[in-house]
């Protein structure tokens, strides 16, 4: 008979060991019967073999007896674990409560980290990173011009000419599919009232390129895309259907007038296609043989007007780099041709050399559609990421802080429950939950902020009219990738506590004060935490500072008018189908019955709007100037109508206005050139003095940059410098013309000067156009303030977000400086009590913890500074009127930063100073 | 010793360890003499058939199960009586004795089926 290991009673702390149980339960019963058979006599081995039959089968007892006994076993712990957690729960719960600011400033920090990054890359995502919703939107590119090149263009200087796509469209290998498209704003009138609303003029092979069908009736076709002139159908959007006609069942064959031009419904396009612009939906889709028709442009026969955007498919296999290499040659034949053309009648050598040689063609990705908001809106979007960036950096390392310091502060409680007998496991787990109930916190008050945040910058900061989002809701993927950083954060440094006290011996722990045993690397890694926050927070201050200057500067600047109680609205009553004479008419009608309205000191208007990003340039020959070869003046130009400068505010410094003679509202007879349009115009002062020598007036000037170009426009004053497309972009040499001269006016974008608040006077200008003729709307009415404010709205935005982040980064870094020298003054309270003791002053006390926080404060700013200076390079196209190594903004921003930082050290060094050695002595 | 015996049923089995463990903690070796005595071995029970059965009653929370050192200085798995247990075999019990009655009287019955008595 064995006898039962003594280790085997040790054991059963580690939980029931069921077989040995019933082997040891069944092993007892047998040797009792087999003594009690040997008692009445039997022998020995007999009684064995009795005792074992009258048993029955050991092997199948033993077996029914383990199943059943693991089985409880597992139920119990089951229970066991359970109760476990949720006591583990209760406990975590109540831990927290008890340091609330702890706690509130982890879940602040979290919420902060995870909301900010989330509502900046959910706006990030949409605007820059969404992809066209087509099968495969990665073969979708973009086929542009690149370098040199001689004729007009419409757009960014990437389009091509109508022609010059046929040919691609006819002769290429390398595209399953080619398409042109050009944004135009539709006046749509389906028999109530004329809605402006964002429309594609797009070639047949569009909607099949692209992948993307029609819902209700057909898509257009390239049949649809023959005859100019020939072809009044029109696609309508999935959301337009569904908003604008309520979804009518019977919208195929539908008629309306798109532009004033009958037209008919042939096909609702897919849900989810909203055009090739992302970030404003296209509603309206129209063959781009009907541009005339549109009040576009009329240039599908003409090789010199590059205003198409070309997109194709690649074909399987191709790589875009291919795809340029075979169309080049092919391209440059063109171009050989296209060179002869009557238009380079007075183009010299060079020139055409030039158009020949330097002109490319370029084939880019654009899996994200035609969307150039995205070029203005990259460079802000990605700064205020690396922002929210460094807010997320800063948050995790207070809450590290945070964590290192409570569990500093908790060794000896650790200490107590391990000397007691809990698990190293039991208390892993307890710090588990409670780091994870903290994150968990900090999450959902994230997500909160996250959505609160988005709702915010979409409502403060996005142009509804550049931009359409489709979605306000946090981005999921986001939220959780930041989410997940937080929790590790917070679990790793949750449980250093649980770590450190499991390797020091107990009793020392147990004997001494609080975080005495805690090594020099602990104290070390806190102060490294907080030179980095301090660090990162000083450079977001640097940041928010240039752009608040810049900002400042872009506000303040002199426009060169006043923007100061004045309106503006643009009318275009060509979308009621006036023609050219009646539009002049109707612009002077109206400008007539403004200026006679009670309230309104003054009115003009232009053909291109200010401060709108719109613009309309040219080449322009001035009379006696020779202008380097093949360097033209490029100029800014505009056409006003009487009374303009008067209005805006912008001195005549020389010559006179514009005058009645000047005026031929009347379309005069027969077909006129281009430079025969204008006789007179005026100068900005900076055109004249880069362009003329002596008295401007009188002088002439042309269209035009080839040697030999007319001149037949007469200078007949000059006025002086002011904006034109944004604050923020260089003065431009300015020419303005007599729109009552133009051949072709378009929209008249008025402006009213008005004695008391411009606000107030919206609503009496709708009434006046209503009175003249209710079909033509007023376009984007508003004060002239708030359009300047959307010009700066990416400024704006990046301004105002990295201030807020800048702001809440330095208040957690602050926090925890403020942490870790409370916890210095803690740990250091025996040593100031000896030096008190033997005669230090408080104030040499205070000081000493002072210069501690200070050199933290120190190290901080003397890492941030390169970093700035490395750093300065990305955010340098963003500013203006101040360099990005600006010595009063990195000085206010230090000064700034060290003041606070000096505050929250200042409280720790208060309790110091007020030590009291005896005390201190007597806490050993 | 051959001797005409009944198998005991499972249920059975059960009642009889409870009632064994009703006067006290024990171990399944005392169990099954005590059974073994009691029935003046009339009812074979297979011993071993004992264990799986307090295995699973103690599972059932009938009875608990603790070690402890014997009368002869031996470690032994003794077993007692829950509250649950106790409850339990009091229903069983009264189960048990309506049945036999039940059965004893249909044994001892005077007049076959189809008569009755007028």
């Amino acid at each position: 008979m064995a006898d039962i290991p003594a280790w085997r009673r040790y054991a059963r702390f580690f939980g029931a060991d069921v077989t040995s149980d019933v082997d040891d339960e069944l092993g007892f019963h047998l040797e009792e019967k087999t003594r009690e058979l040997i008692d009445r006599g039997l022998a020995p081995e007999d009684a064995r073999r009795e005792a074992r039959r009258q048993f029955g089968e050991v092997a199948e007892v033993r077996r029914l007896c383990q199943a059943w006994g693991q089985s409880r076993e597992r139920t119990i712990e089951r229970r066991h674990s359970w109760t476990g957690w949720w006591r583990d729960l209760r406990y975590a719960a109540r831990t927290l409560r008890k340091a609330p600011i702890v706690t509130a400033v982890a879940v602040l920090s979290i919420a902060l980290g995870v909301g900010a990054n989330t509502a900046v890359f959910t706006l990030l995502d949409q605007v820059l990173l969404r992809k066209l919703p087509v099968d495969a939107p990665e073969r979708i590119v973009r086929v542009h011009g690149e370098g040199y090149y001689y004729g007009s263009t419409v757009g960014s200087g990437r389009e091509l000419s109508h022609p010059l796509y046929l040919d691609f469209r006819d002769h290429n290998q390398v595209f399953s599919g080619i398409f042109a498209l050009f944004h135009f704003s539709a006046a749509v009138n389906a028999g109530d009232r004329a809605e402006m609303t964002p429309g594609e003029l797009v070639t047949g092979t569009y909607f099949p390129t692209l992948g993307v069908g029609a819902i209700r009736g057909r898509v257009i076709r390239p049949e649809d895309d023959r005859v100019p002139g020939g072809h009044s159908v029109a696609v309508i959007s999935y959301a337009y259907w569904q908003r604008r006609f309520g979804a009518d069942p019977h919208i195929v064959g539908r008629k309306l007038t798109i532009s004033n031009q009958p037209m008919t419904i042939i096909g609702v396009a897919e849900p989810g296609f909203d055009g090739m612009n992302l970030a404003a939906a296209t509603q309206v889709f129209v063959p781009v043989t009907m541009t005339a028709q549109m009040r576009t442009l009329d240039g599908l026969a003409d090789r010199g007007l590059r205003w198409l955007n070309v997109f194709a498919r690649l074909k399987r296999g191709v790589t875009p780099e291919q795809a340029r290499a075979s169309l080049e040659p092919f391209y440059r034949s063109i171009l050989q041709t296209e060179v002869n053309d009557e238009r380079f009648s007075r183009a010299t050598a060079t020139t055409k050399r030039r158009f020949v040689n330097d002109n490319h063609i370029g084939v880019t990705p654009s899996p994200g559609g035609h969307t150039p908001v995205r070029g203005e809106m990259r460079q802000p979007l990605w700064i205020l990421m690396a922002i929210v960036c460094g807010v997320l950096l800063i948050a995790c390392a207070n809450v590290a802080n945070l964590l290192l310091a409570r569990g500093a502060s908790r060794q000896r409680e650790v200490a107590i429950r391990l000397s007691l007998g809990a698990t190293r496991g039991r208390i892993v787990r307890q710090l588990l939950v409670e780091s994870l109930m903290l994150a968990m916190a900090g999450g959902l008050a994230g997500l909160l902020l996250a959505t609160i945040g988005v709702h915010l910058i979409i409502g403060f900061f996005v142009d509804p009219e550049s931009i359409t989002l489709i979605r306000a809701s946090p981005d999921l993927r986001i939220l959780s990738f930041t989410f997940t950083v937080a929790v590790l954060t917070g679990l790793l440094f949750g449980l250093v506590p649980a770590f450190q006290s499991t390797t020091p011996a107990l009793a020392p722990t147990l004997k001494d004060q609080a975080g005495s045993v805690l090594g020099g690397g602990h104290v070390r890694l806190r102060k490294g935490l907080v030179i980095s926050q301090v660090a990162l927070s000083l450079l977001l201050l640097i940041g928010a500072g240039l752009f608040i200057r810049s900002l400042n500067g872009l506000t303040t600047l002199d426009l060169g008018f006043k923007p100061d109680h004045l309106l503006t609205f643009g009318a275009n009553p060509k979308l009621a189908g006036y023609e050219n004479t009646r539009v002049k008419q109707y612009a002077m009608e109206l400008l007539a019955k403004v200026r006679a309205t009670p309230g309104v000191s003054a009115g003009g208007f232009t053909s291109v709007g200010l401060l709108r990003g719109g613009w309309w340039g040219s080449s322009i020959a001035v009379e006696g100037y020779r202008a380097q070869e093949d360097q033209g003046i490029g100029s800014r130009c505009n056409a006003v109508g009487p009374g303009y400068f008067e209005a805006m505010g912008i001195p005549l410094l020389m010559g006179r206005d514009f005058h009645e003679g000047d005026f031929r509202v009347a379309e005069p007879a027969g077909k006129m050139a281009e430079e025969e349009q204008y006789r007179v115009a005026i100068a900005s002062e900076s055109f004249v003095k880069q362009h003329i020598q002596g008295n401007p007036i009188g002088r002439h000037i042309g269209f035009g940059a080839d040697p030999g170009t007319p001149t037949p426009i007469e200078i007949v004053g000059v006025v002086k410098d002011s904006t034109y497309g944004s604050p923020a972009e260089e003065r431009q040499w300015q020419l303005y013309f007599p729109f009552l001269e133009s051949r072709e006016p378009g929209t008249a974008w008025f402006y009213v000067r008005t004695a008391q608040d411009p606000e107030s006077m919206l609503a009496t200008m709708r009434r006046v156009m209503q009175t003249i003729d209710p079909n033509v709307p007023p376009l984007a009415m508003r004060t002239v303030d708030v359009q300047l404010k959307r010009s700066l709205v990416n400024q704006r935005l990046v301004t105002g977000l990295s201030t807020a982040f800048g702001l809440s980064a330095t208040l957690l870094a602050v926090v925890g400086l403020y942490g870790v020298m409370a916890y210095s003054v803690t740990r250091r309270t025996r040593e100031i009590g000896i030096r008190m003791a033997l005669g230090a002053r408080a104030t040499r006390a205070a000081w000493l913890i002072m210069r501690e926080a200070l050199m933290l404060v120190a190290i901080g700013v003397g890492v941030a500074l390169p970093a700035a200076w490395w750093l300065s390079r990305y955010v340098q196209s963003e500013l203006y009127g101040v360099t990005p190594t600006d010595p009063i903004t990195i000085g206010v921003a230090v000064l700034g930063l060290t003041i606070v930082a000096a505050a929250a050290g200042l409280i720790p060094a208060m309790r110091a100073a007020r030590i009291n050695p005896i005390r201190a002595l007597r806490h050993e | 010793m051959k001797k005409a015996s009944l198998d005991v049923v499972r249920g059975t089995l059960d009642v009889l360890i409870l009632r064994a463990l009703s006067w006290g903690p024990q171990h399944g070796y005392a169990v099954s003499q005590w059974i073994r005595d009691r029935t003046k071995e009339e009812l074979l029970v297979e011993e071993g058939a004992l264990y799986p059965a307090l295995y699973r009653m103690e599972t059932k929370g009938w009875i608990r199960a603790e070690w402890r050192v014997s009368e002869n200085n031996r470690r032994a798995k003794y077993y007692t009586l829950t509250a649950e247990g106790r409850r339990h075999l009091r229903q069983e019990s009264a189960t048990w004795r309506r049945y036999t009655l039940a059965v004893s009287r249909i044994l001892s019955a005077t007049t076959g089926p189809g008569l009755r008595r007028a």
